[in-house]
């Protein structure tokens, strides 16, 4: 490729190569797009690389894989195709006209034009500055899934006694990682009366390791001028606020926090997209308010299973496909607009097209656990699906597939998911 | 043999050594730390001061004036970034508008130009997010903001390139008197000079001490700030005063450089000269202040807190100028604010000084002229495919939150960066949204690459804050 002034032309740029990237490039490649996958690190995989762990693929390929194992299915099944990747390469921003502008060592700063564009960013870590924690800002301190770099991909070890944040899965998994590499893990601290992790990963992580998980809890203060000392962690009210008087000191040089991911929608925003509650807003094709800007996976809604970000991806990948070579005609059957309605936080995607066929996937979460309640699809008062569960948490990403015809009623115009 | 020992290399003792390498002289700069503007320097306002807050007739005052007019200058000569913002000092109900004339009164005494009383529309349509409390402010139009980091480095880089020589990591022990002037004796060296300036900041008073009977006290005062990502500075295009307190001059909002948002600093008397931690009292303390102008301040764009330490003297002034009683001992001490505004106004005094003492010439060969780092984000597509072609390490981005380019990151260790946050500095890899989150292996690999170290003795900020122990075990 020539270094700098032409303009390269794809039909579908796919920007970030992890899970919903190599599933979203692949998806369009099928549907006929000639497709280029742009990515930050040296090679594909996003942070499926980092994630030597099983338990992906379990929904996706029936089998129990590693992080990399999932990956490496994905990447040579692009290897086989006609899909350019460029690697190394950041993309600094989405122009006008879908004009996509990105540099690396070799091309420099090029300009890609394309018919679509796939926004597959995922996220960043939430760092302890957003979060507030006070005290001294010694070294010792890591989101858990940098920690994870440094011990999966370099096999350098953060610190010899740990402490961790927040319970999601990235906190589980790094818990047991340290434990496994050398570390001493004093206990997992979690801010909310539940743990977001899956199930499992409780379990195999941390109870079958003797990790105490303090839930209700939260580190109030950091100690340490050079390198971490010790924190000092306390309860939390209902209201979450530290109870005082229940501080303890705990010994460590190492504190990994696992206190969110949030999705990189600020490039999505900068070309124009919508958000909705602080997420890119989409239509049931995964097209934001930018048309030819469609967006999937963690940059979308922060996942459970990487197998939902593949299917996720693949219907997104189709879409962008189908958008840049003209096969959608633009839908002229009006619009469902979906709401969260009861115990649900979020629902994708936002808008349900009128005229599509078959069936229709909607994902989102819950705000507290259940047990034995039904999922309902409402509009106004009339309940048009309804699905039993047994056990809804907010930590496991929820999904309802339901056909389409039960929408077709003309006074259909918007749909709540709530849980009864 | 030296002609002039620098003792301290912050904002002041790197302007001071900067103008220093005019005169055709021998010059040490010593610090302490093991980099500079790790210290004060590195964590304050950045803010370029007006100069309407200092009391007339003080040191404060005169050398505030004179720096922030010669910003704009060096600025250019030194090519760090520096923005004339102005700023407003706001006031809440009619009975404070008094108070507002009154800051314009000094301000006038002081020989700031440019001021002017805006009414509630007026302050209003000049910044739209204030709050409608906000009753009137006092528009500073000579006001700005700098990095001050960037500025120390753009000091010692450019004095470097005249002439003078800097270590780091070393700790003065002792001052003692010599025929020919003194002996600087640190906890590694001895080092021969005429003459002493001493810009130690908070430690100033204990090298006063070490040669003077002429005794002052330094009370550390802590300034905590909390930062916001760099799509906040939008919201206040001046920045921000409250009416000052007999404290300081209180809580401001300011945006940064690069689009950041900060509020700070509160002001804390602290017996512990190194104590930087930031209080939970302290969030809630400059989260309430900021509130009386600013309305739903989102608490979820923070994504650092920071703190400096004022060298604040019992004089309630600057303290400038040669000990009566040690000739060729020069004291630049206790600078608080307005110490970086001051900072090129203190060095040509200081040099006059020295001048002076020495009886020596200008030297012909002096360079005022230094270019900073190259900043990718800032080319254009020509001027980037230009600078890759021939460094490709340029067209490779580490820090993709503020899109530094390994290049950047390279050349920040080759001018003296040796630990994580000597880099951040120098090129804001991981001063984003992500804090380092994504680039920070990268980073510490290079560092550890190109300043010829192992991994695991890479620092954040210096011995002791490793940041990586050791192999893991599967390794």
């Amino acid at each position: 490729m020539q270094r700098g002034s032409d303009m390269r032309y794809y039909d579908t740029v796919v920007i970030g190569g992890g899970p919903a990237g190599m599933a979203a490039a692949l998806s369009a490649y099928e549907a006929g797009a000639k497709t280029l996958i742009i990515e930050t690190n040296d090679r594909l995989g996003g942070i499926l690389n980092q994630c030597i762990h099983n338990g992906f693929g379990l929904h996706y390929f029936g089998e129990e894989l590693t992080g990399p194992e999932y990956a490496d299915r994905f990447k040579k099944r692009i290897a086989e195709t006609n899909i350019d990747v460029m690697t190394d390469t950041l993309v600094t921003d989405i122009a006008e006209g879908l004009v996509v502008n990105a540099m690396n060592s070799s091309l420099g700063a090029i300009q890609v034009k394309a018919g679509s564009v796939v926004y597959s960013l995922g996220c960043r870590e939430r760092p302890r500055g957003a979060i507030s924690i006070s005290g001294t800002r010694p070294s010792g301190i890591f989101t858990a899934g940098t920690a994870q770099h440094f011990v999966n991909i370099e096999g350098k070890l953060p610190g010899r006694k740990c402490v961790i944040l927040g319970s999601g899965d990235i906190g589980l998994i790094m818990a047991r990682r340290m434990l496994y590499e050398g570390a001493e893990v004093t206990c997992v601290v979690e801010l909310m009366p539940y743990s977001s992790g899956l199930a499992r990963n409780i379990k195999q992580c941390l109870n079958d390791n003797n990790i105490p998980l303090l839930l209700s809890h939260t580190v109030v203060e950091i100690h340490g001028k050079d390198r971490l000392e010790g924190v000092t962690i306390a309860k939390v009210d209902d209201m979450l606020k530290p109870i005082k008087g229940t501080e303890q000191y705990i010994d460590c040089d190492c504190l990994l926090l696992s206190v969110g991911l949030i999705p990189q929608v600020e490039m999505a925003q900068d070309c124009g997209a919508m958000l909705k509650n602080g997420r890119i807003f989409v239509d049931d094709n995964y097209m934001t308010t930018v048309r030819g800007l469609f967006a999937c996976g963690n940059t979308l809604h922060v996942h459970d299973l990487v197998d939902n970000v593949t299917e996720e991806s693949i219907a997104a990948g189709r879409s962008a496909a189908e958008f840049a070579l003209g096969i959608t005609g633009g839908t002229s059957g009006g619009v469902i607009n979906v709401q969260p309605g009861n115990c649900v936080t979020y629902v994708i995607p936002n808008i349900l097209h009128k005229d599509k066929e078959g069936s229709a996937v909607l994902r989102f979460r819950v705000s507290d656990s259940y047990r034995n309640r039904e999922i309902r699809i409402r509009s106004n008062d009339t309940v048009l699906y309804r699905k039993k569960a047994a056990r809804v948490a907010p930590g496991e990403m929820q999904s309802v597939t339901f056909p389409r015809k039960l929408l077709s009623g003309e006074d259909v115009t918007d749909i709540t998911v709530e849980i009864s | 043999m030296f002609d002039v020992i620098v003792i301290g290399v912050g904002v002041i003792g790197a302007s001071i050594i900067r103008e220093l390498t005019r005169l055709d002289i021998s010059v040490l700069g010593i610090e302490a730390r093991e980099d500079f503007s790790l210290g004060s320097s590195g964590a304050n306002s950045g803010i370029v001061h007006a100069g309407y807050d200092a009391k007339p007739g003080t040191l404060k005052a005169k050398f505030n004036v004179f720096g922030n007019r010669l910003y704009k200058q060096w600025s250019d000569e030194l090519d760090f970034p520096y923005i004339n913002n102005g700023a407003l000092v706001v006031c809440h109900s009619e009975d404070e508008l008094p108070a507002l004339y009154d800051l314009k009164h000094q301000g006038d005494l002081n020989g700031v130009q440019d001021m002017e009383i805006l009414d509630r529309e007026q302050v209003h349509a000049l910044e739209p997010n204030l709050s409608d409390r906000v009753y009137a402010a006092l528009h500073l139009k000579t006001s700005g903001i700098c990095y001050p980091f960037e500025f120390v480095f753009a000091c010692t880089e450019n004095a470097a390139h005249n002439g003078a020589q800097f270590v780091r990591g070393e700790r003065v022990k002792n001052i003692l008197k010599t025929d020919d002037g003194y002996k600087v004796i640190t906890d590694s060296n001895e080092y021969e000079t005429k003459c002493v300036v001493n810009s130690a900041g908070i430690y100033s008073d204990k090298i006063n001490d070490m040669v003077s009977s002429r005794h002052f006290e330094i009370t550390p005062v802590k300034g905590e700030y909390l930062l916001m990502d760099d799509r906040m500075g939008s919201m206040f295009s001046s920045t921000i005063f409250d009416l000052p307190t007999n404290m300081g001059k209180g809580v401001l909002i300011s945006r940064t450089i690069d689009n950041n948002l900060f509020l700070g600093p509160t002001a804390v008397r602290i017996t512990d000269r190194e104590d930087t931690s930031v209080s939970a009292e302290s969030y809630d303390l400059l989260l309430s202040q900021a509130k009386n102008n600013w309305d739903n301040i989102p608490r979820n764009r923070f994504i650092t807190s920071f703190a400096g330490i004022r060298a604040k003297t019992d004089v309630g002034d600057f303290i400038i100028g040669e000990a009566d009683d040690s000739e060729g001992f020069f004291n630049a001490a206790g600078i608080e604010s307005p110490g970086l505004t001051s900072a090129p106004a203190i060095a040509e005094h200081m040099r006059e000084l020295i001048r002076d003492r020495l009886k020596c010439s200008l030297k012909a060969s002096f360079d005022p002229i230094r270019k900073s780092i190259i900043k990718v984000r800032e080319l254009s597509l020509e001027e980037k495919n230009a600078l890759i072609s021939e460094k490709p390490e340029y067209g490779h981005i580490i820090c993709r939150c503020n899109m530094v380019s390994e290049g950047e990151i390279i050349e920040a260790v080759k001018r003296g960066a040796v630990n994580m946050d000597g880099v951040k500095k120098r090129v804001r890899a991981g001063m984003g949204k992500c804090q380092g989150g994504f680039c920070s292996p990268a980073v510490l690999d290079l560092i550890s690459r190109y300043a010829n170290i192992p991994k695991e003795s890479v620092t954040k900020h210096g011995k002791g804050s490793e940041i990586l122990v050791g192999d893991a075990k599967g390794f």
